[in-house]
This record gives C-alpha cells, sequence and structure tokens, in this order.
C-alpha cells in the first residue's frame, strides 16, 4: 500500500509498505478516509523522536472504515466508520481503569510506536478501546476531529476545570486551542480569549468559534488579558503552543488560585519560568497527553447535533500523493494552511 | 493471598533459581544483583497462577499492591539490569492483555 514516510530529518515521502494485517485478536484494520496533519507532528520531523525511524509511517488523527476484525472484537463490523484515539490504550490496566488512557502500560501512539494513518490501510490495536463508530449525519471532515483536536481542546478545558462565568484564555489558534476554547464555551465559560500571531487563524476563532482574540505581535497579551478580566486575570489558562515562553505567560496572567492546563507538548528542557508565582497564586498546573476514549462520543454526539463544528480547519484537503507539499504548508502556515488532510486511494 | 503462600511461592522460585546458578557456578553473587519491581494490574491469585515462563527463569517475589492496584512483582536474576526490566515489562503485558505485540 502507499504511505507517507518519514526518511531522514525534515525529509518525507510517499513509498510502497506492506499492508497492515492483523495481529492479536483485539486488532481491526481501518481503511483510512482522511487522515490530518498534527502540531505535534512538527517535533518530530526534525528527527528528535526517539520512536520514529527511517521508513516508519506518520500519522495519528484518522477516520476511516472497519475492513477485517480480530477474533475478540466485539463492538465493531466490517463497514462500520470509525474514528480512532491516536493514544493507543490496552482498557485493562490500572491507569486505564482509572481513564487515564494516555498514560497505559500497554499503550502507545499511531505515528510513533506504531504505524501510523498516512497510509491507505492502519492495523489498530485494542479497538474496542481506542475506535468509535461515527453517526451517519456526521460528515467525515467532521468527525475526523473528533480523534485529536477535538478531544485534546476538550480534555484542556476538562480538566484545567472550566466552570460556568468563567473568562478562559487559550494560547495557540491551531486546531487544538481553537478546539479548546470551543470546549470552553459549551462548558458554560463567560469569555474565552484566544491568543495567536497568524490573522487567519485568529479571523477563524471570531467567525467558526465566536470567541475573542489577542495577536501578540501587536499587543501586550498579560495587560490585556488582565484588562479584559477586570484585573483578576483569566481563572483558567489553556496552553496550546508547545513553545518555551507561553506557560510562563499563561502563569503570569493566570488569576490567583486559577488554573493552567498545558496541552502543548514539550521536548527537553525549558528554562527561565516563574516557578515562585504557582506557590504565592495558589496555581494549580496540570499537563496531559490526550486521553481520546474519554471523550471521542460524547465529542461525536455533539457533533451530530452541530454543537461542535470543525469542517474550516481542514483547509487543505488533497490526497495522500501530496502528503510531502501538504507538511510543507502546514509546517510554514503558508496559504493559510490550519490543517492538512490527505485522502489515501485518491 | 495469605504471608505464608507469599513465601511458599518464593522458596519455590529461589529454588528454580538455585538450579540455573549451580548450573553456572562464576556468576553466583546473590548479595550484588538489584531487585526490580513492577505492579501488574491482576490479583496476586492470578498473578501466580500464571506467572511468564521467562519470569519463572528469575528469582521472584510477589506481594497485593497497595489500594486495589493489582500486584507487585520483584524480579532478579544473573542478568543485566535492562534485560531484567524488558522481562518485567513483557510480563506486564502478557499478564494485563494476554498478547504482546507492537
Ligand atoms: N496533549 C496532547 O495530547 C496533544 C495532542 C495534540 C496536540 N498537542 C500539542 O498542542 C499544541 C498545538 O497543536 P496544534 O495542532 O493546534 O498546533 P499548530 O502548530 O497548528 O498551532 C500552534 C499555534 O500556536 C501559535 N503560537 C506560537 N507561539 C505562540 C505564542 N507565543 N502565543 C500564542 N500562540 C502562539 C502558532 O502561531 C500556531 O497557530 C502542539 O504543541 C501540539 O504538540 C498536544
Ligand atoms: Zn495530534
Ligand atoms: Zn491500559
Amino acid at each position: 500500500m502507499r504511505a507517507l514516510q518519514w526518511r531522514g530529518p525534515n525529509r518525507l515521502a510517499v513509498g510502497e509498505v506492506p499492508d497492515p494485517a492483523i495481529k492479536t485478536r483485539a486488532d481491526v484494520v481501518v481503511r483510512v478516509r482522511l487522515s490530518a496533519t498534527c502540531g505535534s507532528d512538527l517535533q518530530l520531523l526534525g528527527g528528535d523522536s526517539p520512536y520514529v525511524g527511517k521508513g516508519d509511517v506518520l500519522g495519528h488523527e484518522f477516520v476511516g472504515e472497519v475492513v477485517e476484525l480480530g477474533a475478540d472484537v466485539q463492538r465493531h463490523h466490517v463497514g462500520d466508520r470509525v474514528v480512532v484515539a491516536p493514544v493507543i490504550a490496552c482498557g485493562r490496566c490500572w491507569f486505564c481503569s482509572q481513564y487515564e488512557y494516555s498514560l497505559c502500560d500497554n499503550g502507545g501512539c499511531f505515528g510513533w510506536s506504531h504505524a501510523g494513518s498516512h497510509a491507505e490501510y492502519v492495523r489498530v490495536p485494542f479497538a474496542d478501546v481506542g475506535a468509535f463508530t461515527v453517526p451517519d449525519e456526521v460528515a467525515d471532515e467532521r468527525a475526523l476531529f473528533a480523534s485529536d483536536a477535538a478531544s485534546t481542546g476538550w480534555m484542556g478545558a476538562d480538566m484545567g476545570g472550566v466552570n460556568p462565568g468563567d473568562v478562559v484564555a487559550v494560547w495557540g489558534a491551531g486546531a487544538v486551542g481553537q478546539l479548546a476554547a470551543r470546549a470552553a464555551q459549551l462548558l458554560g465559560a463567560d469569555r474565552v480569549l484566544v491568543i495567536d500571531r497568524y490573522d487567519n487563524r485568529l479571523r477563524q476563532v471570531e467567525k467558526h468559534i465566536g470567541a475573542e482574540t489577542i495577536n501578540y505581535e501587536r499587543t501586550d497579551v498579560v495587560a490585556t488579558l488582565l484588562d479584559r478580566s477586570g484585573g483578576r486575570g483569566p481563572d483558567v489558562c489553556l496552553e496550546a503552543v508547545g513553545r518555551p515562553g507561553t506557560v510562563g505567560e499563561a502563569v503570569t496572567a493566570c488569576r490567583k488560585g486559577g488554573s493552567v492546563f498545558v496541552l502543548g507538548l514539550f521536548a527537553g528542557l525549558v528554562d527561565r519560568f516563574p516557578l515562585g508565582a504557582i506557590s504565592v497564586k495558589g496555581l494549580t498546573v496540570r499537563s496531559a497527553r490526550m486521553h481520546g476514549q474519554r471523550y471521542i462520543p460524547m465529542l461525536l454526539q455533539r457533533m451530530a447535533k452541530g454543537e461542535l463544528t470543525t469542517e474550516h480547519l481542514a483547509t487543505h484537503v488533497m490526497p495522500l500523493e501530496e502528503a510531502p507539499e501538504g507538511y510543507r504548508l502546514f509546517r510554514t502556515r503558508e496559504d493559510g494552511c490550519v490543517r492538512a488532510v490527505f485522502r489515501p486511494g485518491s | 493471598m495469605t504471608r505464608m503462600s507469599r513465601i511458599a511461592l518464593v522458596a519455590a522460585v529461589v529454588a528454580a533459581a538455585g538450579i540455573m546458578t549451580a548450573r553456572r557456578p562464576g556468576r553466583r553473587r546473590a548479595d550484588t544483583r538489584s531487585w526490580h519491581s513492577m505492579t501488574v494490574y491482576r490479583t496476586l491469585d492470578d498473578v501466580s497462577a500464571n506467572l511468564p515462563d521467562q519470569l519463572c527463569r528469575l528469582e521472584v517475589q510477589l506481594t497485593p499492591a497497595p489500594g486495589g492496584r493489582g500486584a507487585e512483582i520483584r524480579a532478579r536474576g544473573d542478568r543485566p539490569d535492562a534485560e531484567v526490566r524488558r522481562i518485567l515489562r513483557l510480563s506486564r503485558s502478557l499478564l494485563e492483555v494476554g498478547e504482546v505485540r507492537r
């Protein structure tokens, strides 16, 4: 089959790889219908991840159709349209019993430890735990984002503790930040502000999410956030960037006793952090990799009801053969690219 | 599981380890081999009844984990630390999910 492979630092190519097959009784094989780029791929393109080697297939945010079933699979049938959580979880270890799926002792992640979804087919381990049937009324372009961006964003708002009446600030207007902002609204936030420097992304936030925006190149972010929250600071700060500086800014802006949730994924050590402010202001600072299995069924229901729309994020839908160019657009943000989405077999 | 059955089990495995060291006398430095622990989300009975083969070749202790977290497996043997940890991880996957295929 055809698949997008990592061929070395910043070298991507579409090539021929063996078709996946059922390996354990809990697997399914999915024919990929759509598979999206994600901000977290950008780090590993450079070759920083010990999990990704030459020839490995990238991609972890996808929707597809079940074509083969392992003997123990209960919840799926051949032909089902499914969204799959990027984080693979067994459903049987202690962490899974606490619904902390991304901490699973027997798990992994597509496009890192396991072959990814930028391919015609992908093997999905523990399919009863990680794959979810998409309601008929939800189109692929919407369902796709339940997989990662929407569940990650929702997790930030949920675990960050957004309550009705809160002022919520979100750093980053990528797909994750936008959907974190939408989640905060749906959880009852009174005011949601999204920070970025790309006007096209901020316009999407205003038009499709209905949140306020701050361009950090033109504005003092902390001063603006304080001003727009009556001098208190945002109750909840959601970091959806993953670059040095933003978590510190969130800690500085956050109100006393408030909460900062870090969705961005960082590699290595990050210095110059206002650690003292966490104690003095009594903040709660948390982070996690996404626990998609917790949220995907609920998100698909909200998508079916029209509460959560995500189509605007798929700015560049293209055949899988053009995936290297899709990653170039996504990385450079050229042409207003928010997510490049690949359609295998077209 | 009671303390007595725990001790019995340890004795059994220690005996197995003894046979192995007898075959390779040069490697006999029991006191310096370090223990490695891993918690498995299965009952102690389940773990002791289904101890994976590779673990049986190590010296093993089993105790219940506190707070309903399953069972703690402690192991050591005449192998590099990384190898003992690898066997423990593999055993946990076998005990928790039955099959191990990446
Ligand atoms: N926790 C998880 O499991 C999980 C899952 C998916 C993505 N992520 C992470 O979430 C982050 C966002 O993902 P994405 O796909 O939306 O990425 P993206 O690259 O599309 O968007 C990131 C946005 O942050 C903006 N940004 C950069 N510096 C900023 C600053 N100083 N202040 C405000 N905004 C700034 C960029 O302009 C960009 O629009 C990444 O770090 C990604 O790794 C985490
Ligand atoms: Zn992702
Ligand atoms: Zn698990």
